[in-house]
């Protein structure tokens, strides 16, 4: 299961940094800019219930809940 | 067996996808390409459209039809259906007619707004003045439209590249994120 999400992200982290580097070549920087913040957040949708779990266990730790 | 089929299942969907966005790549990649050689296609029919007025004399609707043979469907259209417009209705004028067609016709082209500007001015001419006036603006509307071939051309070597890879990449992101 956590397995499949590393590699999931690691195949948008390559096709965004493809799409990035075309879309530089072509002169659309701004563009290339917003395709990597999408990714940016793409990628973290995809791992935003690990880090809520992180949170609950270091709440659970920390605070004694 | 029964994992096995949805396996391929998913492997089909994902296909599909790839194959539908690489395609969506190229058709945007080709309309750069044919808006550049429609716009040349268009230069020319308007040279020969200068000459049959000024040298020819030739009757407008004749004229159009003339300058618009060994042109392909979706352009020769404007010429074709202007000559047909004018000679089926009396009360139409030139302009009337001209503007009509490129109405009907311009969805079916590769081109934008600036080249209908260009030949929707220029139909305001057309059959309205001397022979001398009009070779005028005939030439006036090609140079407009030779100017925007020449951009036409560069964007098309810009970006039809990008839109091929950027389909493909776009569909292959599509199926890493379903997966």
């Amino acid at each position: 299961m956590e397995i499949t999400a590393i590699f999931q992200i690691a195949g948008v982290g390559i096709i965004i940094a493809i799409m990035h580097t075309v879309l530089k070549q072509m002169g659309k920087e701004d563009i290339a800019h917003w395709i990597t913040l999408l990714g940016f957040v793409i990628g973290i949708f995809m791992v935003i219930d690990v880090i809520a779990q992180l949170f609950q266990e270091i709440k659970s730790i920390f605070l004694f809940q | 067996m029964i994992v096995q089929t949805s396996v391929m299942l998913k492997l089909f969907g994902a296909v599909l996808i790839i194959l539908a966005g690489t395609a969506i790549g190229f058709v945007q990649a080709a309309s750069y390409v044919n808006r550049s050689k429609q716009l040349r296609l268009l230069i020319y029919s308007l040279q020969r459209l200068e000459t049959e007025i000024n040298y020819g004399q030739t009757f407008l609707p004749t004229a159009l039809i003339k300058s618009s043979e060994g042109m392909e469907q979706p352009l020769s259209k404007i010429f074709t259906e202007t000559a047909q417009l004018l000679e089926d209705s009396k009360e139409l004028s030139m302009q009337e007619a001209w503007q009509q067609t490129i109405e009907n016709v311009w969805g079916h082209t590769a081109l934008r707004q600036r080249e209908k500007d260009v030949l929707l001015r220029m139909g305001t001419v057309l059959g309205m003045s001397d022979a001398e006036d009009q070779q005028k603006h005939l030439q006036l509307a090609q140079l407009q439209l030779k100017s925007e071939e020449e951009q036409a051309v560069m964007e098309q070597q810009r970006y039809a590249n990008m839109w091929r890879s950027l389909g493909t990449l776009g569909a292959i992101l599509i199926v890493i994120l379903m997966v």
